[in-house]
């Protein structure tokens, strides 16, 4: 019976431990999302997480002051669409920069393809970071 | 800044260091694996060009 109850109160403690990991990781995941590097700061990895802070916002804010678009969700075009998706992978410096107006695209700028380039890739690598950050909060480090 | 090589030269070391950082835990090996990954886009982008300009230009 003891044996019984140790297992069960065993595995109690498993599901609860594995739910806080899992709340963990989403927490984790969330603020990685929204603010470049917070992921990596909530885990305890300053060093990393101020690293992606500065590098991938100043590519976001490279990628403005070069003339980029922040593209709409426009599902009649398919690359535009995927853009805007890239974009948003980084979610409070894509909020401030829409409701602050700027991102309008200034195509006739030479450094505008460019631009567009910079805030893409910051969205996607950012979204390599949030998957760094799963796998951390999850227990998953690389050797 | 913003001369074709310029912004190449600014996306390579903000690419690589992204991802010298993700891929390493020791700085150490950050900075190896982010010059790496720097020279290789900024090598491979210049040789590409080279190439285009002879078989095209």
């Amino acid at each position: 019976m003891p044996a019984s109850g140790a297992t069960g109160s065993g595995s109690s403690a498993g599901a609860t431990t594995s739910t806080e990991t899992s709340d963990r990781a989403l927490r984790a995941c969330l603020a990685a999302w929204l603010v470049p590097g917070a992921g990596h700061l909530l885990l305890g990895q300053r060093r990393k997480g101020g690293i992606f802070f500065v590098v991938l916002s100043v590519m976001f804010v490279i990628g403005l002051a070069f003339g980029g678009r922040l593209f709409p969700f426009q599902m009649q075009e398919p690359l535009v669409f995927l853009a805007a998706v890239a974009e948003w992978l980084q979610l409070l410096p894509r909020i401030i920069a829409g409701v602050g107006g700027l991102g309008q695209g200034d195509v006739v700028a030479v450094t505008y393809e460019y631009g567009n380039t910079f805030l893409i890739v910051a969205g996607l690598l950012n979204a390599l970071v949030v998957l760094d950050v799963f796998d951390r909060a999850r227990g998953r480090t690389r050797s | 800044m913003t001369t074709h090589l310029g912004v190449m030269i600014l996306f390579a070391a903000c690419v690589s260091t992204v991802f010298g950082t993700l891929l390493r835990e020791q700085p150490r090996d950050q900075v190896r694996v982010g010059g790496r990954i720097f020279v290789s886009l900024v090598g491979g982008a210049y040789a590409l060009g080279w190439l285009m300009f002879l078989v095209f230009g």
